[in-house]
């Protein structure tokens, strides 16, 4: 009830903005050489695909044509919107997967060490490394590892895969179970795809990792400060019990709490705030897609995009909530 | 009274971190005030243009003439030196007109609950399901080039974060007592917001604000770095970052050559987030004791 209604406020936005368009600046999306665009028919064209009508009007037909499965014809991807969204999710959903594994794990353990040390050198030094990441846009970052890991060193190489990988991926042998290429390079037996498309996550995956690892850090050295000083803790301590005992059973059990939340919300957003390094990377993912759609202002790919992204974030802050339900009992009882 | 107001100054002035935010904060305002000394602008042009100071789109390196380089036929220093106007012009602007949106959208569906605040909120979750940075980006490419579009569509899509904060505030603040208080006195609607509810919920909003700073400063600048937003030769760090990508992507070994052109801009954003971030933290441990470890 509620998903559906929001995603309907999602498009109606949407459509508002495009609606401040002109009709020739709308029409310029329909045609792909921009020779026709100079030619005396133009105002035929536009009758053409009504781009005159009403708004509401044009919003209708765009619904109906929702509802039949049809997003329309995405001109930055060259195929129909959902099928470029579905061709190019997997790359969004891989980057997401193997960056949301060091963030949240390098992050914990850090928070850990930092709550552990309170007020010590060692918390301090984390803390500032925390909050130079928290502060570093990602895209500055990202030019800084690819100047110094990729053009400099010559290790770690933008885009998707190395030309040859990319015709082994493409060729008629190769299976494609996922559209993850990591995952599927393994299934098909390939392990040089498999390395070289790690290779090429990596500068990525490192942006991203130091960008947003600030902030599970800082929730999760507040949380365990929390738990430290509470009475089971010092009562676990008094009965003379091991003090990793303490810390392992008693004191991270309970403090990780807040942090699956956080995680979970983390993973939802990378899922939707990749534009930036997927643009910086040359990589094929739904993010550059819409900055791509955005700039040439594809509006059925932005339409269909944005929804896309709607529905990744309600349904993803859903499994969150649900999740959380799951991992504090007491959450169920109320 | 006495013993905490010498605690806020204590809190403020003896901890490393708030005194490397505001002077770093300080020198950004100073920079920005002095910025016509600093960099002085062609006569009768528009000092936020870079001015071109050479025909070769080929980057320069550092030099006593342009002591931080050339990058797309454009003097860095001068860029970098403007841009710190466009940064708290975008910053200040946003933050400020995005706060009192959601101020009174937040404290109107808090205050008066039920179907307002239903609808108010189900509004609310719309705009925060489509990502803030696609949403920015649409919006800007749709209303075209310019510092004023770019401002337009962050705040069209900004408002929802101190909208929710204060609804909940605000909810919280309207069980208690002093509020009960002046509603059986038959005090107005509208004086008991503005007089008993809004004073004790704004410093939280006042430390989001603070802290959103940074980040909105990044959005924008991310725009420029897509090319949409700031025209062409506009003084804003995110275009200069912009000039140095391609060169970045570049030859293999040769990057390093170009190190100035990311090197500048970069770090004089990075410690501009940086201040904003690290007077964000002291305002909160120093206002908001609820969240002091």
């Amino acid at each position: 009830m509620f998903i559906p209604l929001t995603l309907f406020g999602i498009s109606l936005i949407v459509f508002s903005m495009i609606g401040m368009l002109s009709p020739y600046q709308r029409l310029a999306t329909f045609i792909s050489n921009p020779d026709r665009l100079k030619s005396e028919n133009v105002d035929q064209l536009i009758d053409m695909y009504g781009l005159n009508d009403p708004i509401i009007v044009q919003y209708v037909r765009w619904l109906r044509n929702l509802f039949q499965g049809n997003l329309g014809w995405s001109y930055v991807g060259k195929t129909p919107v959902l099928q470029a969204i579905v061709q190019r999710f997997p790359y969004t959903l891989e980057l997401t997967l193997f960056s949301a594994i060091p963030i949240i794990l390098i992050g914990t353990w850090m928070g850990v060490v930092s709550a552990l040390h309170h007020n010590r050198p060692l918390d301090h030094s984390l803390r500032i490394f925390a909050v130079i990441g928290w502060s570093f846009p990602d895209f500055v970052f990202g030019l800084f590892v690819l100047m110094i890991l990729y053009s400099t060193l010559g290790l770690f190489p933008p885009g998707n895969l190395s030309i040859w990988a990319e015709q082994v991926v493409k060729s008629v042998g190769f299976k494609s179970f996922t559209g993850m290429v990591t995952i599927d390079s393994l299934l098909n037996g390939r392990l040089d795809v498999f390395i070289d498309s790690l290779r090429h996550l990596f500068g990525p995956v490192l942006t991203l990792t130091y960008v947003e690892l600030a902030y599970i850090l800082r929730i999760t050295r507040s949380s365990m400060l929390e738990v430290l000083r509470r009475d089971y803790v010092r009562t676990a301590r008094a009965k003379g019990l091991d003090e990793k005992v303490v810390i392992n059973k008693h004191a991270k059990k309970n403090a990780m709490i807040p942090v699956a939340t956080v995680s979970g919300q983390t993973i939802v957003g990378l899922l939707a705030g990749t534009v930036i390094v997927e643009a910086i990377f040359n990589r094929t993912g739904l993010g550059s897609f819409m900055a791509l759609a955005a700039q040439q202002l594809d509006y059925a790919s932005i339409m269909g995009g944005t929804l896309f992204f709607g529905l990744i974030l309600i349904v993803g802050n859903l499994l969150v909530d649900i999740s959380y339900a799951y991992i504090d009992p007491r959450v169920r009882l109320e | 009274m006495r013993s905490e107001n010498r605690r806020i100054i204590k809190k403020f002035f003896f901890n490393t971190s708030s005194i490397i935010g505001f002077s770093l904060l300080g020198m950004f305002i100073i920079i920005s005030i002095f910025a016509p000394w600093i960099a002085p602008p062609k006569e009768g042009k528009n000092p936020y243009m870079m001015p071109i100071v050479t025909w070769s789109s080929n980057p320069q390196p550092p030099s006593p003439e342009h002591p931080f380089g050339v990058a797309g036929k454009r003097d860095i220093f001068y860029g970098v030196i403007w841009g710190t106007r466009t940064a708290f012009q975008v910053g200040i602007i946003v933050t400020a007109i995005s706060t009192l949106i959601g101020l009174f959208i937040g404290s109107v569906a808090g205050y008066y609950g039920k179907f307002i605040d239903e609808v108010l909120m189900r509004i609310t979750d719309v705009f925060l399901a489509i990502p803030f940075l696609v949403a920015a980006l649409v919006l800007t490419t749709i209303l075209g080039s310019g510092l004023d579009k770019v401002l337009i569509a962050m705040t069209v899509f900004g408002w929802m974060y101190p909208a929710r904060l204060i609804r909940g505030n605000i909810l919280q603040a309207k069980e208690e007592q002093y509020v009960m208080a002046a509603k059986a006195l038959g005090v107005r609607n509208l004086f008991i917001i503005l007089r008993h509810v809004l004073p004790n919920t704004i410093f939280p909003v006042l430390i989001q604000a603070s802290m959103r700073m940074g980040s909105l400063v990044i959005t924008a600048a991310a725009l420029s770095f897509l090319g949409v937003g700031s025209p062409q030769g506009y003084s804003d760090w995110g275009a200069l970052l912009n000039y140095s990508r391609n060169w970045m992507l570049g030859g293999q070994g040769e990057a390093l050559r170009y190190w100035y052109m990311t090197v500048f801009p970069g770090v004089a954003m990075i410690l501009f987030v940086l201040s904003w971030n690290l007077v964000g933290d002291a305002l909160r441990d120093v206002f908001d004791p609820r969240l002091r470890v």
